[in-house]
C-alpha cells in the first residue's frame, strides 16, 4: 500500500471515529434495540474498512456511511417490512440532518451531558434513564420496573430529556462565553 | 415545541408505536421542520445517553470481556434475537472506539483487492432474483439499489426524498465535512486574469455568451478560466456555466444568470452575490464560523454544506434544498427560516417566510421496490426489460371487471405524492403470450384514496371504476412499451389521470387481469402527458 493510500485510509478512519455517535444514533433510531444497533454498527464499520477505497475524500462521509448502514439494516430485517422501513429511514436521515449542530463539537456536547446527568435532580428520571439506556431495557420493561404506566413513562422521559437539553445548552453557552 | 410531540418522540424512540402510529408520527414530523430537528436531536442525544450511561456502568464491570468480544467481531456478525438488557449489553464508548481501532489495524493489514469502483454502491451484492424459468416465486432483495428501468435517462432525484423514491441515493457525495480535499495540485491557468490574487474557483464548463465581470471590464469567459475573489459572471440565453471551488464546491449557473461578485475572504468565508437567475449549488462542508453565503436582493442564504437551488426573480428569491440544511434570512425584516432537505422557502417583501415541502413531480416505481403479495406475481430477471428485472404474472384468478382475489395477489408500492394535482400514469410491460395475445395483455392499477379518470374506450370501467384503471393492449408493443390505459385502438394516447385526495404517502397496487404478462415500471408523472419512448423515464432533473 502506498503512502498516499495509507493516509487516505487513516483519514477515513478518523472520520469514522469522529462521527461514531451520529451513526450509532441513526442505527439505534432504526432498530430501537441497542444490541441490534451495536451489531449493525460494527458490521457497518467493517464494510467501511473493506470499501475504504470507494470513499471519495472531500465528500460527505456521513452520507456515505449512512448509506452503508442502510443496506446493513435492510439486509437484517424481514423482507416484508423493508418498504416501510425504507420510508422510515428517509425521515430519520432528514431529522438528523435538520438537527446538525455546527456550533459545538460532539465531544463538548458529550462532556456537557455527562455533567448534566450527574446534576439531574429528578431521582425518578435518573432511574428511568438508567433502566432505558444503561440497562438497555425496552419502554415496556422500563415502565414495569419503574412502576409507571407507559404514558407516564414517556411523559417523564420527555421532561427529563428537555431538562437535560436545557442544561447542556446552558453549559455550552457558558463554556463558549468563557472560551 | 409542544409537549405532545415531545412525548411522541419518546414513545417512538422507545419502540412504543405500531407501524401505523409510526407512519402517522413520522409524516407529521416531516411536515414540521422544528419537530424534525427535535427528533434528530433526540436521536443524537439518545446515542450520547447510551454512551455516557453505559460507559459509566462498564467501567465498573466488564471492560476486559468487551474488548475480547470486539476482537471476535472483526468478522461479520449475524443479527439474532438476544435477551433484553443485561450486563453483556453494557458498553458503548470504549467499544466503539476500540472497534474502530481494531478495524483500523484490520484494514491496514488487509490488502486492497481491487481498484476503486467508479460508482460506489457501498455494499455490492447480487440481486437474488431467479431466472425467469425458476418455478419459485421470489421477493426482491432491497439490499441492492433498485435498478431504474430506464437506463438511457438518468433517474430523477425526487424533489422530496420520502418513501420509496425509485432509486435510493447513491452513497456518493455530498458536501465535505470538516475534511478538506487534499490541496489540489493546482495547475495554474494559462490566463489567470489577476495573477496577483489567489485563485478561488475555476470554470469547468461554459457555453458561448458567458461573460467574466472584472474591474478591468467584461470579457469572454472560457473553460478552465480561473476566478479570483471579486470577479463575477453573467450567463446569456445560450447556456450556463459550471464553477468548481478549491474545496470541491460546485456551482452551476443557469442561463440568464447574473452573479455580480464571488468573494472569498479568509476571515469570513465564501460569498456569492446573485442578482438574477438561478444557481444550483453542491456546497462542500464549510469551516465552522465561515458559512457559504448567497446574497440576493431579497435574502441571504447561509449554507454550511448542502445541495440547493437558489432562484432570483424580480420580486422574490426561492430556495430549494436537496440535501442538508440552509438558513434563509429575509433582508426586509431579518426574519430567518431553516430549510431542510425536501423543503423550499420563498423570501419576498411581506408574506410568510416558511419552509414548505417541495412538490413531487415524478415518481418511478420499479419491480424491486414493490411488495409482492399472494402467489401470482414474482420478480424475474429479464434482459429484455430496460432495467433487467420485471414483475411477472403467469396466471391469475382475477376477472374483468375487477375481482379482489382471496389471497390479495398483487404488488404494492408506497410513495410520496401531492394531493389535488393531476398525475399521468404509465405502466411499462409486455405480454408473454404467443397465441391469441389480445386475451393475455392486461393489468389493473389501483390508487388508494384517489380519483382516477380513465379515457373513453371499450375497456373503460372494466377495472370497476373508482380508484382503479385497466391497463390493456400490451400486445401492440414490440416488447416492453409504455401503456397509459387502454391501448387497444390507441385509446391511451391520453393516459389515465390520478388525483390523490390527501398529501404525503400514497399507495398503488398492481393486479393481474390477463396473463401471462410482465410489468417492469410504473411512472406517475405530473408532466408526461404523451406516451414516452419505450426506454424513457423521468428526465434527469437536477435543474
Amino acid at each position: 500500500m502506498d503512502i498516499e493510500s495509507d493516509k487516505a485510509r487513516r483519514d477515513l478512519m478518523r472520520l469514522a471515529l469522529e462521527h461514531r455517535t451520529q451513526l450509532w444514533g441513526f442505527l439505534m433510531g432504526l432498530t430501537k434495540d441497542p444490541q441490534k444497533a451495536e451489531d449493525l454498527f460494527q458490521n457497518t464499520y467493517l464494510v467501511i474498512c473493506e470499501k475504504w477505497d470507494q470513499y471519495k475524500p472531500g465528500t460527505n462521509f456521513m452520507a456515505w456511511a449512512r448509506q452503508i448502514a442502510r443496506f446493513e439494516f435492510l439486509a437484517s430485517v424481514d423482507p416484508s417490512r423493508r418498504r416501510f422501513l425504507t420510508a422510515e429511514m428517509e425521515i430519520l436521515e432528514q431529522a438528523l440532518q435538520a438537527a446538525e449542530r455546527d456550533e459545538d463539537a460532539p465531544s463538548l456536547r458529550r462532556d456537557a451531558l455527562r455533567r448534566c446527568l450527574e446534576q439531574l435532580p429528578d431521582a425518578r428520571g435518573r432511574r428511568v434513564l438508567e433502566l432505558r439506556y444503561a440497562q438497555g431495557l425496552s419502554g415496556e420493561r422500563v415502565a414495569r420496573e419503574a412502576d409507571l404506566s407507559l404514558n407516564a413513562l414517556y411523559t417523564l422521559l420527555s421532561r427529563v430529556r428537555r431538562a437535560l437539553q436545557d442544561c447542556i445548552e446552558r453549559r455550552l453557552r457558558v463554556e463558549e462565553a468563557g472560551a | 415545541m409542544n409537549e405532545p410531540v415531545r412525548i411522541d418522540v419518546e414513545r417512538y424512540l422507545a419502540g412504543g408505536m405500531s407501524d401505523e402510529e409510526t407512519e402517522r408520527f413520522l409524516l407529521s414530523v416531516r411536515q414540521d421542520p422544528d419537530a424534525l430537528a427535535l427528533l434528530g436531536r433526540a436521536l443524537e442525544d439518545q446515542a450520547y445517553l447510551y454512551d455516557a450511561l453505559r460507559s459509566r456502568t462498564d467501567s465498573d464491570s466488564l471492560p476486559a470481556r468487551d474488548t475480547a468480544r470486539l476482537v471476535l467481531k472483526t468478522r461479520r456478525v449475524p443479527l439474532g434475537p438476544r435477551p433484553e438488557g443485561g450486563p453483556a449489553a453494557g458498553w458503548i464508548t470504549g467499544a466503539i472506539a476500540a472497534t474502530i481501532l481494531i478495524l483500523l489495524v484490520y484494514s491496514s493489514t488487509t490488502p486492497r483487492t481491487k481498484p476503486a469502483a467508479p460508482t460506489p454502491a457501498p455494499v455490492a451484492r447480487t440481486i437474488a432474483v431467479p431466472p425467469a424459468t425458476s418455478p419459485e416465486p421470489v421477493r426482491p432483495e432491497p439490499v441492492v439499489p433498485p435498478t431504474p428501468p430506464a437506463p438511457k435517462v438518468a433517474m430523477p432525484e425526487p424533489p422530496a426524498p420520502l418513501p420509496v423514491a425509485p432509486e435510493p441515493p447513491a452513497p456518493v457525495p455530498a458536501p465535505a465535512p470538516k475534511e478538506k480535499p487534499a490541496p489540489p495540485t493546482l495547475v495554474m491557468p494559462p490566463e489567470s486574469p489577476k495573477k496577483s490574487l489567489p485563485v478561488i474557483a475555476k470554470i469547468e464548463q461554459t457555453a458561448a455568451g458567458v461573460t467574466l465581470l472584472d474591474a478591468a471590464g467584461p470579457s469572454e469567459a472560457r473553460n478552465a478560466l480561473t476566478l479570483s475573489s471579486g470577479q463575477g459572471l453573467e450567463t446569456g440565453a445560450a447556456g450556463g456555466a459550471l464553477l468548481r471551488f478549491n474545496d470541491g464546491t460546485k456551482i452551476e449557473l443557469a442561463p440568464n444568470t447574473l452573479v455580480r461578485e464571488i468573494v472569498e475572504e479568509p476571515a469570513t468565508g465564501k460569498k456569492i452575490l446573485l442578482a438574477q437567475g438561478s444557481v444550483l449549488g453542491d456546497i462542500a462542508r464549510q469551516p465552522t464560523g465561515k458559512p457559504f453565503l448567497f446574497t440576493t436582493p431579497h435574502a441571504t442564504a447561509k449554507v454550511l454544506g448542502t445541495v440547493l437551488r437558489l432562484t432570483v426573480e424580480a420580486k422574490y428569491t426561492k430556495l430549494e434544498v436537496r440535501e442538508g440544511k440552509v438558513q434563509l434570512k429575509r433582508n426586509s425584516d431579518n426574519k430567518a427560516v431553516d430549510v431542510v432537505a425536501g423543503f423550499f422557502a420563498i423570501a419576498a417583501d411581506g408574506g410568510d417566510l416558511a419552509a414548505k415541502p417541495s412538490p413531487v413531480d415524478e415518481v418511478l416505481l420499479g419491480p424491486l421496490q414493490g411488495e409482492i403479495g399472494g402467489n401470482e406475481w414474482r420478480a424475474v430477471q429479464d434482459p429484455a426489460a430496460p432495467g433487467g428485472v420485471a414483475l411477472e404474472a403467469l396466471r391469475t384468478t382475477n376477472r374483468q371487471p375487477f375481482k379482489q382475489t382471496a389471497d390479495a395477489a398483487r404488488v404494492t408500492w408506497v410513495f410520496r405524492a401531492d394531493a389535488g394535482r393531476d398525475y399521468y400514469v404509465w405502466a411499462r410491460g409486455c405480454t408473454l403470450a404467443k397465441v391469441d395475445p389480445i386475451k393475455h395483455d392486461a393489468v389493473f392499477l389501483e390508487f388508494l384514496d384517489s380519483k382516477v379518470t380513465e379515457r373513453e374506450g371499450p375497456s373503460k370501467g372494466n377495472a370497476g371504476g373508482g380508484e382503479r384503471a385497466i391497463y390493456n393492449g400490451y400486445m401492440h408493443g414490440n416488447g416492453y412499451w409504455w401503456v397509459g390505459g387502454d391501448a387497444d385502438g390507441n385509446n391511451d394516447e391520453q393516459p389515465v389521470v390520478v388525483r390523490f385526495n390527501r398529501p404525503g404517502l400514497q399507495t398503488v397496487r398492481l393486479y393481474a387481469a390477463e396473463t401471462p404478462i410482465r410489468i417492469d415500471a410504473i411512472w406517475i408523472s405530473a408532466t408526461q402527458k404523451t406516451r414516452p419512448d419505450a426506454q424513457g423515464g423521468p428526465a434527469a432533473e437536477r435543474k
